[in-house]
């Protein structure tokens, strides 16, 4: 009998994983379809020929693969990746499963964090200083907002709480970024609402190697503590009988998560809902153990935003939509789920 | 094995508190009994070293210091009053969890084994494989249970872990702690509201009154007529068990017999 269960131990495990393996897969897979969407046709063999055999791609298709479909490709996978993930942690610490960048209004901060930037540098810096300092701005601000609510939750336990401040910082960013709008010229306008509305388009491979490294840092230190998150998910007095430091531990995280959520949207701007519905379904696939669940989700939030990432570039009725607009498409729906399923 | 503690106290904001608090709990199963909001928890908070209290704590005679978070780790568990969880863990994780201390990214085959064995020893076979999230109230207690006890702690603190069972559950809960308190040499300390069950099953019972410790000693001894009149203000008659345990026969809220009584019991509440 005790076998038996150890081997259903087991299976379970194995399944666990092979759900990873098919999330790679199915990232594998979008990743590649948005390779090769775009407005210029490319073939699989120019592909491959621009990705492996640099030297023989005619210039057009180098630069079409190496400074466009990649860096937009990998920023897909790596921010979507991160949003996710910081999603997922900032609703294991504040216990709430409406918790994201988005509904904290993080990512308005750091759109508005963009636009300030703007303002200030538009007649002082030049181009190249701008491309630097807006996305410092963003991650100044996105991490500043992040501990404000955190100091929130701090104060004010109650769940509720914590996402009526998220919608207020929000509001109250939104409506800066407006005002803006009355006292700067055009050109910067078109930048400012470029910014908030979030894109993919323009990243760099610099931007992509900044995002992943930051990850790279970043990851290993949550599943390092993924007992205790684990535990956490059961419950603040469960994680404190079982002797975790549960007011350390979150401090602990809630940097980490600021940290991967400042540098995902700094580069992108205000994309929403990945933080919410990726570790929606990653839960859904493979329960809240986070050793796997962290994987789970950082695959899951890559492959919807690579998803959208292709539905942006395809034309849909002959009209091609912004990233965000599909995000929140997405997104709404499964908000008006969580309200309505919402238990903690 | 004997777990005393000494000059507990420990105040709330809100300005409740527990005051010099002298305790033993030797013998196998303490219970801890009173009224609402006399302290019970609070206490049982301090002992498991839940929330920052001023005093003196000895296993055996050594003192602990709060300070020294492998004692408690290795050697006490800490059943927190519970509600219904919505965590989408297994069973088998929840339990796995027990072993915090000491697990890894890579959960060992011994780990697993351990798991197994306490699975086996509360008959939790059935659900193993299940979410916390669809257990019922009483198999969740039990998968709480075997997360409490399976690193063998010398210590078990639960606080009212019988509020979500039915009669039947509540004796197979205690009987379960009785055999484990007999084989493994455990002291267990439990914040119990049944009186009856109190005197059944605890070798030594400790009363609490606002905030105080009103009586403690054997069961038999202070499980007395006048300590229920005078710390829940209720009227009851006594009688004794085959084992010679009392059990308790409740009248009613005390009414002419002693209005005192009543008197005290409402201010205490307040």
């Amino acid at each position: 009998m005790s076998a038996a269960r150890n081997v259903l131990y087991r299976s379970v495990t194995t399944r666990k994983l092979l759900c990873l393996v098919g999330l790679f897969a199915l990232l594998a897979l979008c990743f590649y379809q948005n390779m090769m969407t775009g407005a210029s046709s490319l073939s699989v063999r120019d592909l491959f020929t621009a990705l492996f055999q640099a030297a023989a791609a005619t210039e057009k298709i180098h630069i079409i693969v190496w400074t466009v479909r990649l860096p937009n490709a990998l920023m897909a996978i790596l921010a979507g990746a991160g949003l996710a993930v910081a999603g997922m942690e900032m609703q294991t610490i504040l216990n709430n499963s409406l918790a994201s960048p988005y509904t904290l209004g993080i990512s308005s901060a750091a759109s508005f964090g963009a636009a300030l930037s703007l303002v200030l540098g538009y007649s002082v810096l030049s181009e190249t200083l701008q491309n630097y300092i807006t996305p410092i701005f963003a991650f100044v601000f996105a991490l500043g907002s992040s501990m404000l609510v955190y100091a929130v939750g701090k104060i004010k336990k109650d769940r509720a709480t914590i996402i009526l401040a998220g919608i207020a910082m929000n509001f109250l960013f939104t409506g800066l970024n407006s005002v803006f709008s009355y006292f700067v010229p055009d050109e910067t306008l078109r930048g400012i609402t470029n910014w908030s509305y979030g894109s993919l388009v323009g990243a760099t491979l610099l931007e992509d190697a900044i995002v992943f490294a930051v990850l790279l840092v970043c990851v290993p230190l949550l599943l390092r503590e993924s007992w205790k998150l684990t535990s956490l998910s059961m419950g603040e007095q469960t994680a404190k009988a079982l002797g975790v430091d549960v007011s350390k531990l979150r401090t602990k995280m809630m940097i980490l998560v600021s940290v991967i959520t400042a540098v995902s949207v700094c580069f992108i701007g205000t994309i929403g809902f990945i933080g919410l519905v990726a570790p929606y379904i990653a839960k859904r696939i493979i329960g809240q153990e986070q050793r796997f669940y962290i994987p789970a989700a950082l695959l899951v939030g890559a492959i919807l935003l690579s998803a959208a990432s292709i539905l942006s570039k395809t034309p849909i009725f002959g009209v091609t939509f912004a990233i965000a607009l599909i995000t929140n498409m997405i997104g709404i729906p499964f908000l008006l789920i969580l309200i309505l399923q919402n238990k903690r | 094995m004997e777990l005393r503690a000494e000059n507990v106290n420990y105040r709330y904001a809100s300005g409740f508190q527990i005051t010099d608090i002298c305790a033993r709990f030797g013998g196998k199963i303490t219970a801890i009994i009173g009224p609402n909001g006399s302290g019970k928890s609070t206490l049982i908070k301090c002992l498991a070293n839940q929330v920052n209290w001023s005093g003196d704590l000895y296993y055996d005679d050594k003192r602990i210091r709060r300070s020294d978070k492998d004692f408690y780790l290795s050697n006490l568990s800490y059943l927190p009053q519970t509600s219904l969880m919505g965590a989408s863990v297994t069973v088998f994780e929840a339990i796995l969890l027990g072993l915090l201390n000491e697990l890894t990214m890579f959960v060992t085959k011994a780990q697993e084994r351990r798991v197994e064995d306490v699975i086996n020893a509360l008959e939790l076979g059935g659900v193993a494989h299940m979410g916390v999230d669809e257990l019922s109230g009483g198999q969740l207690q039990m998968a709480l249970l075997a997360q409490a006890i399976i690193k063998e702690p010398k210590i078990l603190m639960l606080d009212e872990p019988l509020n979500h069972l039915d009669v039947h559950k509540k004796f197979a809960f205690l009987n379960c702690i009785a055999k484990l308190t007999a084989e493994k040499e455990m002291v267990a300390i439990i914040v119990l509201h049944d009186i009856n069950l109190a005197a059944r099953y605890a070798d030594s019972v400790v009363v609490m009154q606002r905030g105080a410790v009103y009586a403690q000693g054997k069961a038999g001894d202070v499980i007395t007529k006048d300590t229920l009149c005078e710390v829940y203000a209720v009227d009851c008659e006594l009688h004794r068990s085959r084992e010679g345990r009392p059990v308790v026969e409740f009248v009613g809220i005390a009414r002419e017999m002693s209005r005192a009584c009543a008197i005290d019991y409402e201010e205490a509440a307040i």
